[in-house]
């Protein structure tokens, strides 16, 4: 072997990958407790990205139902406001032409709420399929008598002081629509419709962009725990293979495969957390919404917002590979830089 | 004449003379470490050659200098002066992708822990060296085999070295060492944690490997039976080489071996 050519050093000797995943595969299998805890780190991190990603799609699919719910909330809360707890009382009820949805919400609220029964006046009919409390027709003379407050729904105009009053002294009136009538004496007369006020629709804006906020800042902070998490077992990897690296590098392994090793590790780590993860988060926000909402509506909501789930749960797996790579920079760096004389040094 | 010949041939140092060919040439190699302000003289001038073929014992106190020198040898750590020759190539002017490759090819470790992988078959630690050095899994695979057959571990491949006795880890590291065809073998106390038949039979290993494949040895030892086998002992002291003998000229009766 005198020939020199045969001694000759090629530039940049070549890295072995397949040899990389083998090992790496090698080491999950036998540290599968370190590695399942780094996984579960991972997961969690990308679930809760995830979770809060899809709750924001399904928030969008289901805005017109949460708008109906707050009106028929607030018109509840306005009545609720003039008459005190509703339980056991009874109501009277003018109604023509159409209800809208919220007003039909209403009704079911008052039935859910447990009013007794609805008087009826004279004219009125309830359309098919209302949820509403018992009803009861009554004559126009005493329709409202012992009742608690009188409903005006629908575009009916508001019924005479006379008529509502009958033989009481005083009266509540709510209207749903818009008050076209001068209020009579002994009769208080509630809009039910009364807008949200200037100060609240502030309130409400102030209240959501800081719920954004928070929201924002709690995904950062858990992505942040989750790089640390990694960063922190990727580096207690390091310390626990010390010796294997240091006998590799004695062999003739590159610094650079040595990175390869933590990145690759890394990587797997990534992808399957971020698989795990963002399917999990995905299908707890799905359970959230499925209680309150139920399933025909989140079905329309998912196959409205089915192009953006997709886009999230690939950007939720990439996220899990980035965010672990980015982790696995520093214990690579730190495994790579290791000297291979070092590992000698313990032992000659 | 390529570039990279070209600059192969600044690399290499003068044909030696004689007949026999220089496998390892140490000039005046001095090596400091720094720790702090403190500086540590490990070696102060060593300068040695080891012949093709050759088994060379080398004996020294701890402190030496004999694992730096070690180091020096197996190309895992440059001097700070002096030249260090592996195969006619001075590692001082290698980059640390280049020493890496030199490492692979050029020199076979043997540690004195053994240092076998773990989580990996006695198959898959002799056949790693070969997957750095860019073979192909199945041709590593067959000399893997053919390696540790000829070592006796045939019917070990897929055991994992914990389930081996210590004279059988020690065969598989030398399986590892081996399975690059390496120009020089490195052994560090290669007797040091056998008992005396297992210790017996390395020593005979190695004279099997030396005469059947022609590999040369180095092995840093105190074992008197290793040395009394070998072609010749070189004594580190205090970072020089102070004595220089064949076996028969040694009087292994002197107290520096009892």
């Amino acid at each position: 072997m005198t020939d020199p050519t045969q001694s000759a050093i090629p530039a940049q000797p070549k890295l072995p990958l397949g040899v990389a995943v083998a090992i790496v595969r090698q080491g999950i299998r036998i540290r599968l407790g370190r590695s399942l805890v780094t996984l579960l780190g991972v997961t969690l991190g990308i679930a809760f990205l995830m979770t809060t990603l899809t709750a924001q799609v399904l928030r969008r699919g289901v805005a017109d139902e949460e708008a109906l719910r707050e009106t028929a909330n607030r018109r509840y809360a306005v009545l609720l406001s003039e008459t005190g707890p509703l339980l056991g009382k009874s109501l009277s009820l003018a109604a023509s032409g159409t209800l809208d949805d919220g007003e039909r919400r209403l009704l079911a609220r008052l039935a859910a709420e447990g009013v007794r029964e609805l008087r009826l006046r004279p004219g009125t009919t309830l359309p098919e399929g209302v949820a509403a409390p018992k009803t009861v027709r009554k004559t126009l003379d005493d329709w409202t008598r012992g009742s608690t407050a009188v409903l005006v729904l629908g575009d009916a105009p508001m019924p005479a002081a006379a008529e509502v009053l009958g033989g009481a002294s005083r009266q509540v009136v709510a209207l749903s629509r818009a008050v076209t009538t001068a209020p009579a004496d002994g009769l208080t007369v509630v809009g039910l419709n009364r807008p949200p006020s200037a100060e609240e629709r502030a309130t409400a804006r102030r209240e959501a962009e800081r719920e954004r906020f928070r929201t924002a800042w709690i995904v950062a902070v858990s992505l942040l725990v989750t790089v640390i998490g990694i960063a922190n077992s990727m580096l207690m990897s390091v310390t626990e293979r010390f010796r294997d690296i240091g006998t590799m590098r004695c062999l003739g392994a590159l610094s650079g495969f040595v990175r390869t090793l933590f990145l690759v590790e890394a990587a797997f780590m990534g992808v399957t957390g971020g698989v795990l993860g963002a399917i999990g988060g995905m299908l707890f926000a799905l359970g959230t919404y499925l209680l309150p909402y139920g399933g025909t509506l989140l079905a329309t909501a998912v196959a409205d917002g089915a192009g953006a789930l997709v886009l999230m749960l690939f950007g939720s797996v990439v996220a899990g590979v980035v965010l672990s790579l980015l982790a696995a920079l520093y214990p690579a760096a730190a495994a790579a830089r290791m000297v291979p004389a070092d590992a000698l040094r313990s032992t000659v | 004449m390529t570039a990279d010949q070209a600059l192969f041939r600044e690399l290499v140092e003068p044909t030696a003379d004689g007949a026999r060919e220089r496998v390892i040439h140490a000039v005046d190699v001095h090596k400091v470490y720094r720790t702090g302000n403190q500086e540590t003289h490990a070696l102060r001038g060593a300068t040695l050659e080891i012949f093709r073929g050759e088994y060379l014992s080398i004996m020294g106190p701890s402190g030496s200098g004999k694992s730096t020198l070690f180091n020096m040898i197996g190309a895992l750590s440059k001097p700070s002066s002096g030249k260090v020759y592996i195969d006619q190539v001075d590692i001082a002017e290698l980059d640390p992708n280049e020493l890496a490759w030199l490492r692979c090819r050029k020199v076979g470790y043997v540690f004195q822990t053994y240092d076998l992988i773990q989580v990996m078959t006695c198959l898959e630690n002799v056949t790693l060296p070969m997957a750095f050095a860019g073979i192909e899994p199945e041709p590593a695979r067959e000399k893997g085999i053919e390696i540790l057959t000829l070592l006796g571990l045939g019917e070990r491949l897929l055991h994992k070295p914990a389930e081996l006795s210590g004279g059988q880890q020690q065969r598989v590291a030398i399986a590892r060492a081996l399975a690059n065809s390496p120009e020089v073998l490195l052994a560090d106390e290669p007797t040091a944690n056998l008992d005396q038949r297992t210790g017996q039979e390395m020593i005979d290993l190695f004279h099997e490997l030396k005469r059947r494949l022609g590999v040369t040895i180095v092995a840093a030892t105190h074992d008197l039976k290793m040395l009394m086998r070998s072609d010749r002992i070189l004594w580190i002291e205090d970072g020089r080489i102070v004595r220089d003998a064949r076996p028969s000229d040694v009087d292994f009766s002197a107290a520096e071996f009892h």
